[in-house]
């Protein structure tokens, strides 16, 4: 009998072993509902767009997340696709992405993102996502990182520290230092016409060397323009893309024959510039009866922003037209790219309205869906992207009506796959039960142990929980605004993340999945002295990117303030998680005193 | 032919294209006897040892081993083999050696007699690599007796020892026929089929020339050779007593005689003239020529 | 009146065997230590540390599955074809033969030989891969692949059973890393078949090991795309033609 059990033993280590194998289903697959998806099976009864052109009455076999040959013999779960329209995951070729985007992009089908200009440690988090076929959430990431520009260059202004570059001797070492960051390619911010701008810009030799520096590592460069003689400079350097077109006037037939002759690509970004031009444009997503369940409060907010000093009205919004027109008829490789989260714009939604913008451009909206598509993996050598051939990866997305009738109907989204999983977006935006106690007191910090009498409780709060080096800390004084007692609150602000922050957070729902209903409220009120200065309050919202926020000035003696909910309409107040008071951005060193904190 | 014969061949015949490797052969071993099958190298001792195994197609005849046909599997569960030059996994120890073998039979030895049996108490853990060449035949001999077979092939089992080694191979195949097993030896050492052997087989040139007990084949083959210079002719030698055959051979001439002493002290008698003596064993193939009347000039082979 | 074995004293004939082979090969590093350590080298080399960034990402998956093919048919055709070859010249197998050992026995000690190696060679190869290439798979995809790979080693083994009855000791390393290396190679164990020209890609039908590969493949889904079916046609077809090769040659060898 040895022999035998000899046998069983080794049958069950080898069984154990491969119980041990890590497999992607084992937390990411099972969804809320507890069920596991398959990324295997079979969708028929569709119309294909496979990245480049129409298949009609086909199917696709989809295994491991992988789309493959349809003669595959494996028996596989069949999805009927109920001759809708298929066409691969839209990737937008020009974005800023940190925070919420990468969810909220996939929600709208973009299932890829090609960054120009992100915290690089953004992207380290998001990298490896995309080597997988996991199911996830949220889109995938393909960053140029920080981006090259000079001090006080375009890039510069947001706060965030960014290593700049003023000579072509620095170019080799710039490029290296972001490719350790881990930057997919270099994105350089070029203006020749600088002097008419607040921004400073490198020359054209730096530019050059940028790019041979770049192409010496087998990466891609591009540039951002925003003048016709910037992107002639640009294309002579050797660019391999523009990440914008450009409306000060008509493109020439020299820039024209140049960029086909280096097969330079061109991101025409119509979005943001219409956005520029003040268009609209956001309101009119908004209000599309086919998106306007998936707009969230922070969506809502970003496409109602406008650009405090753009306005250049219709005529040259007509120029970018135009001069994209003009180069999608000379052949230019044109990719679809929306630049958001930029005012005006949003991440996922934009991705529709650009290739709308696109096809108003003269393309047809199969050449616009293209250019949303094939053209942009194309473009950045991703191989497994924008397009639904046997080894693309299964990123796909079905509508309901033909998108090739018009470009309006890739709104029309039946389901998303990523990965070959179904998306399934939590949309319970279900106004929160729980509402406000003790007429709608926060506290009056009688005593030292700062427990309000309505929410969790305050705690200090910084960018330092994002890797940034702003501080803060809290405590109770004795010495209040009317009564006894108050919130102290003393910190630095930083300058290592984009966003800084430092002040105090008060928690008022009990988790920050679960808010507060305010829609009873109409504002909130508080008592504040202590370093004179701008600072803000943050009102957090169950599901939102970004905490929306509303200034309030700071004086050594105590001020009454008070802040009408009115004046942030973008914010979802049937969900409230909490409130932040924190020190603006200009400050360093600051410190203040809160008090008699009641919401009516 | 007896009913109860473990090996029964008759006009067996094999030719590999024009050679005639065994013609007409009759033969039988009983139950219990050591028969030696004695032949120069090429005689046809191998070719035959493999048709009784089944291991090469005759073309015509019968075989039977216990009845069967050669390379059955009841005939070879009953049988044990040496074969000539083989070599084991040097990786592998005896033990385990002999332990693989004895699975292969219905009714194994216990490995402690097996070693016993074959003279390798305690060398049970050494690899084949780590033996002597004694050793090495010795475990052959182990594995051809580790499954009690009731009969034994050993082709030239001990070819290329040396003499203690060959010694104790012999003892141990004495050991096994006292218990009762039939033993097929081939040698191309007369001595040893002589010591061992209840019957020779001679085979020469495939065919069986002569068989008999040692002591007749003896008589035929065994004797001295009496070598010397001498002016006369070899023919004039012929007339002394016991001498079989005379010969010139080079500047010498050469006598073969059934009883040296007495042919010696006749021929020292009669001759004055004689240089150079010398008495030595016959060989086998000096035997061989004898017997066949062959050519005298067949070139001498060294018997290793 | 032949007896015959009790299934425990076949069972003991035949794992005794199986040991004895095992051992016996194990206990060869010369043979042992390339075997199980060349695949898993390649692996970590052209695998892990040099392609990680290609196809995607796939790089380490694709390899696995390539190298793992690479990993089986090493023991297979060495167990077979240089074991073989040099245990008939030195007589072994006609002792063997001699002996009432059931040539299965044989037959079948070397091949469950064969997958005890392919065994070790793939369970380290998924656990390199799974701990440094970040390799996910199914449970079911893990499984199916060990057992492509460890099935695998059949249609191997016979032609290793034809090389080594027909070839002399001496030459039988020579000839069966001759026919291994660069079959290996064509076959696109090294480097994805995809990136070969046409011309090449169309000639690799005619390798075994091709066929394998994209089995093996096809349980990821990263194979060219042929149909599962005609791997396993010509893979069955192909351990047919070996093994009608090798019984002649076995019954030459044995009618000498």
């Amino acid at each position: 009998m040895r022999p035998i059990i000899t046998a069983l033993i080794i049958l069950a280590l080898v069984t154990g072993f491969i119980f041990l194998l890590p497999t992607p289903t084992e937390e990411k697959t099972t969804s809320k509902s507890g069920k596991t998806e398959a990324s295997s099976f079979r969708l028929t009864n569709i119309h294909l767009f496979d990245g480049q052109q129409w298949i009609p009455n086909t199917q696709v076999t989809v295994i491991n997340g992988h789309i493959a040959n349809n003669d595959s013999q494996q028996s596989l779960p069949v999805v009927d696709g109920e001759h809708g329209y298929l066409i691969p995951g839209l990737i937008d070729a020009h974005t800023h992405t940190w925070g919420e985007a990468l969810q909220q992009a996939l929600n709208f089908g973009v299932t890829t993102e090609l960054d120009m200009f992100t915290d690089y440690r953004f992207l380290q988090q998001h990298k490896t996502q995309r080597d997988n076929v996991d199911q996830v959430k949220q889109a995938d990431l393909f960053s140029a990182g920080t981006l090259a520009t000079s001090p006080k260059g375009h890039g510069t202004e947001y706060g965030i520290p960014v290593p700049t570059l003023t000579s072509p001797d620095e170019a080799e070492a710039f490029v290296q230092a972001r490719l350790k960051e881990g930057s997919d390619y270099i994105k350089i911010v070029y203006d020749r016409t600088h002097e008419k701008s607040h921004f400073t810009s490198i020359d054209k030799a730096t530019m050059s060397a940028l790019i041979t520096a770049a192409h010496k590592h087998n990466r891609l460069a591009v540039v951002h323009i925003s003048n016709m003689n910037s992107a002639l400079d640009a294309v002579e350097a050797g660019a391999d893309g523009l990440v914008h077109t450009f409306a000060d006037q008509a493109v020439s037939d020299e820039l024209l024959t140049a960029l086909k002759k280096q097969n330079t690509f061109v991101i025409p970004t119509l979005s943001v510039i219409a956005s520029f031009a003040n268009q609209q444009r956001g309101q009119a997503l908004i209000d599309d009866p086919t998106l306007s369940s998936l707009v969230t409060p922070s969506i809502k907010q970003s496409l109602l922003q406008s650009f405090s000093f753009g306005d250049h009205g219709n005529h040259t919004f007509a120029n970018a037209l135009d001069n994209t027109r003009k180069m999608h008829q000379a052949g230019i490789l044109l990719l679809a790219g929306t630049d958001a989260p930029n005012p005006g714009t949003a991440h996922g939604i934009s991705m529709h309205d650009e290739v709308e913008l696109l096809v108003d451009s003269g393309l047809s909206p199969t050449e616009a869906l293209t250019a949303a598509t094939f053209n942009a993996a194309n473009a950045f050598g991703l191989t497994q992207r924008g397009h639904l051939k046997p080894g693309a990866r299964a990123d796909m997305i079905l509508l309901s009506a033909d998108p090739a009738k018009d470009i309006k109907h890739t709104r029309a989204i039946k389901t998303i796959w990523k990965n070959g999983y179904v998306h399934t977006i939590e949309k319970d935006k279900e106004v929160s039960e729980v509402a406000l106690k003790n007429n709608g007191v926060v506290s009056h910090f009688p005593d030292a142990n700062l427990q309000p009498q309505n929410g969790l409780g305050f705690s200090a709060t910084s960018d330092n929980m994002m890797k940034g080096n702003s501080t803060a800390s809290i405590n109770w004084v004795a010495e209040g605004c009317q009564d006894a007692g108050a919130l102290a609150v003393k910190g630095t602000v930083g300058n290592q993340f984009p966003f800084p922050w430092a002040g105090v957070f008060f928690m008022l729902g009990e988790s920050m999945q679960k808010g507060v209903n305010l829609t009873a409220q109409k504002s909130i009120e508080f008592q504040v002295k202590g370093q004179p200065g701008q600072y803000r309050l943050m009102v957090f919202t169950r599901d939102s990117q970004r905490p929306a926020e509303v200034g309030f000035e700071v004086s050594a003696q105590c001020q009454p303030i008070q802040i009408d909910f009115a004046q942030l309409d973008a914010v979802d107040w049937g969900n409230v998680t909490g409130f932040a008071w924190v020190a603006g951005k200009q400050q360093s060193d600051f410190h203040f005193t809160l008090d008699n904190i009641v919401i009516n | 032919m007896t009913i109860n014969a473990c090996v029964s061949v008759q006009g067996l015949s094999k030719s590999y294209g024009d050679v005639r490797a065994l013609q007409n052969i009759d033969f039988i071993i009983n139950p219990g006897e050591i028969v030696a099958l004695l032949g120069t190298n090429g005689a046809g001792k191998t070719t035959f040892i493999n048709s009784l195994l089944g291991r090469v197609k005759y073309d015509s005849g019968s075989v039977k081993v216990f009845g069967k046909a050669p390379g059955h599997l009841d005939a070879r569960r009953r049988t044990g083999t040496v074969l000539q030059s083989t070599k084991m996994p040097n990786t592998l120890t005896i033990k385990e050696h002999i332990e693989l073998f004895s699975s292969y039979y219905l009714n194994p030895l216990p490995l402690e007699s097996v070693l016993e049996k074959a003279n390798l108490v305690g060398l049970e853990q050494r690899r084949f690599d780590a033996l002597s060449g004694g050793q090495q035949q010795r475990l052959f001999f182990a594995l051809a007796i580790c499954g009690q077979p009731e009969l034994v092939f050993l082709d030239e089992p001990t070819v290329g020892l040396d003499v203690n080694s060959r010694r104790d191979f012999w003892n141990c195949i004495r050991q096994l026929s006292a218990e009762g097993c039939a033993v097929l030896l081939t040698t191309h050492y007369l001595e040893e089929a002589d010591v061992l052997a209840d019957r020779i087989s001679l085979l020469n040139n495939g065919s069986i020339s002569m068989e008999g007990t040692p002591e007749q084949i003896k008589s035929h083959l065994g004797g001295k050779r009496i070598r010397f210079r001498s002016p006369h002719k070899p023919e004039d030698f012929n007339t002394l007593p016991d001498v079989s055959q005379s010969r010139q051979r080079g500047d010498y001439i050469e006598l073969q005689s059934t009883h040296a002493e007495h042919t010696l002290k006749h021929l020292l008698n009669r001759e004055a003239k004689i240089t150079d003596l010398t008495v030595t064993e016959v060989s086998l193939e000096d035997a061989f020529i004898h017997l066949t009347e062959e050519s005298p000039t067949t070139p001498y082979q060294e018997a290793v | 009146m032949s007896q015959s074995f009790t299934f425990n004293q076949r069972l003991r004939l035949f794992s005794l065997e199986t040991q004895s082979e095992f051992l016996k090969v194990i206990r060869m590093p010369a043979f042992a230590l390339p075997s199980l350590a060349f695949p898993l080298m390649f692996y970590v080399f052209f695998g892990l540390i040099f392609n990680r960034g290609g196809m995607s990402g796939q790089m380490p998956a694709y390899l696995m599955a390539t190298y793992g093919v690479f990993g089986i048919i090493g023991p297979a055709l060495f167990s077979f074809g240089v074991n073989i070859a040099v245990e008939k010249d030195h007589g072994w197998l006609a002792l063997k033969q001699a002996s009432p050992m059931p040539i299965s026995a044989y037959f079948v000690s070397k091949i469950l030989t064969a997958m005890m190696f392919a065994l070790i060679i793939t369970m380290a190869l998924f656990s390199l891969a799974a701990i440094f290439g970040d390799v996910r798979l199914s449970r079911s995809e893990w499984a199916m692949t060990l057992l492509v790979l460890l099935l695998g080693v059949l249609p191997f083994c016979t032609l290793g059973l034809w090389l080594g009855l027909q070839l002399k000791a001496q030459a039988a390393p020579a000839v069966v890393n001759l026919l291994y290396l660069p079959m290996a190679f064509l076959s696109g164990l090294w480097i994805p078949i995809d990136y070969f020209p046409d011309f090449l890609q169309k000639a690799a039908n005619l390798l075994p090991a091709f066929h394998l590969a994209q089995l093996t493949l096809k349980v990821q889904s990263l194979d060219i795309g042929q149909s599962w079916m005609i791997h396993l046609a010509a893979l069955a077809a192909m351990t047919a033609i070996f093994l009608a090769l090798a019984t002649r040659a076995f019954h030459r060898i044995s009618n000498n």
